[in-house]
């Protein structure tokens, strides 16, 4: 601080002046009121109470010019209001008052370095000035449009919003009004016009109630402003019965009905799939079967034609072997027919009618027939062979008569 | 029920650009401490 009669820079809190010995102490105190006011503004600034801070400081700023803290801070909250000029103004005064480290100096760089920013700002300014005239001649309509392009190139703007409201009111635009309303109080949560206004909605909308008017907006902005406390802080929702939500119920159940559908669907593609593949292996296993029979049928075949064959040189033998055998049967009963010829004409006889020689060797010859008869072929009948030797045992006794009666 | 005509009377043009430097000029940088000083000044000047 300096000492406001010879200008001696001053350090720390003293009662009087240490070059002209001025009593301090009432500067001192106003030292200390400032920077009150200046806490109280930062704080209300902090919680978007614009208008509050911006009052604060400003007291601040009458108790001592020299509060830089609290003129940068004031440049911010018209910055955030929208009015950059104003800010820019506060900033450059700051900067007059301390030249060396004030955050004032980055604030100003960096929105001369922001160009397209502060083009649209100028722009916004210059628009928003013509719209508040055409306002004020009657032109309500151009205003507004005007009005709009305003808060498109500057949605802080609070004044043009708080000016495009009004007119929206005074032409019954009351929905449109109201939104307007709502983005200045989320700029500047007890911006006192705009709590105005939103009264003066909820009124109209009452007195449309009342008259069985259809009150579409107005109704909102009951809604809206019974629900927010002092500077527009929420106070919470209402408290409300929970409604079943049939939306979310029927979608809820067309999701598990959607689900249960494709759990179907896959579940029997990959069935299918699996007996497919189940089915090839059968068929696979089935095709290596059947080639192997085919191989053993072929095999079979072979041996079959060997052995029918073969069943046919036995049949051959075999009924050799049979001819064979019925030779001799055939053989040895035309030796019996022969020996009952010879024993009926010759040996059994009229005895009284001897022997000849010539029947003598017939009979011989008939016995050495029988001597050289093979018997191989009637070697199993027993009889038959005991009847041969019977024959060749009396032929014997005929001829070698001597033998029997010597014995 | 808000007179919307006089509403908009209340409403001031925002400062431009191009009159900022007029308003740096000529702001008004007296605080209270200067008052205090000029009611001092006259007191001390007559105490003399």
């Amino acid at each position: 601080m300096n000492c406001p009669n010879c200008g001696y820079k001053i350090v720390g809190h003293r009662r009087s002046c240490v070059k002209c010995g001025r009593d301090l102490r009432a500067y001192e105190s106003l030292k200390r009121l400032s920077n009150k006011l200046y806490n109280e503004g930062l704080a209300e600034a902090k919680v978007r109470n614009l208008s509050g801070a911006c009052d604060k400081l400003k007291r601040s700023l009458e108790y001592n010019k020299e509060n830089i803290e609290a003129r940068n801070l004031l440049g911010l909250v018209y910055y955030e209001l929208g009015e950059t000029v104003a800010a820019i103004v506060e900033w450059v005064i700051s900067l007059n008052i301390v030249k060396t480290d004030n955050p004032a100096d980055d604030l100003l760089k960096q929105l001369q370095g922001n160009a397209n920013e502060f083009r649209d700002v100028k722009s916004a300014i210059k628009k928003y000035n013509l719209a508040l005239e055409m306002a004020r001649k009657g032109n309500d309509d151009l205003a507004i449009m005007q009005l709009k392009k305003v808060v498109d190139l500057n949605d802080h703007f609070v004044k043009a919003l708080l000016l495009l409201a009004v007119l929206q009111m005074k032409h019954e635009e009351y929905q449109s009004a109201r939104k307007n309303l709502k983005r200045v109080l989320k700029v500047d949560v007890a911006n006192l016009e705009a709590r105005r206004y939103m009264n003066e909605l909820r009124a109209i909308a009452a007195e449309r109630g009342k008259s069985g008017q259809p009150s579409s907006s107005p109704a909102k902005v009951d809604n809206v402003t019974e629900n927010e406390g002092a500077f527009g802080i929420s106070k919470g929702t209402p408290y409300r019965e929970d409604r079943p939500n049939f939306k979310a119920f029927l979608f809820f159940l067309a999701g598990i009905v959607l689900g249960v559908l494709a759990v179907v669907f896959f579940a029997t593609n990959l069935i299918k799939a699996k007996v497919i593949a189940e089915n090839s292996e059968e068929t696979g296993r089935m095709g290596t079967q059947i080639t192997e029979l085919n191989a053993r049928v072929s095999s079979l075949e072979s041996e079959k034609s060997i052995l029918e064959s073969k069943i046919t040189d036995l049949t051959g033998e075999l009924e050799y072997e049979r001819s064979v055998v019925e030779e001799d049967y055939r053989a040895f009963l035309g030796l019996c027919v022969g020996f009952d010829e010879i024993r009926n004409k010759i040996i059994e006889r009229d005895p009284e009618i001897p022997v000849s020689g010539e029947e003598r060797r017939t009979v011989e010859k008939f016995y050495e027939k029988l001597d050289r008869f093979d018997a191989s072929g009637i070697k199993d009948d027993e009889a038959l062979l005991a009847i041969l030797d019977k024959m060749k045992e009396y032929l014997f006794r005929f001829l070698n008569p001597e033998n029997e009666t010597g014995s | 029920m808000i007179n919307y005509d006089e509403e908009i009377k209340k409403f001031q043009p925002s400062l431009e650009v191009e009159e900022a430097e007029e308003t740096i000029l000529h702001t008004d940088m007296s605080d209270i401490a200067d008052v205090i000083e000029k009611l001092m000044v006259p007191k001390e000047a007559k105490n003399r």
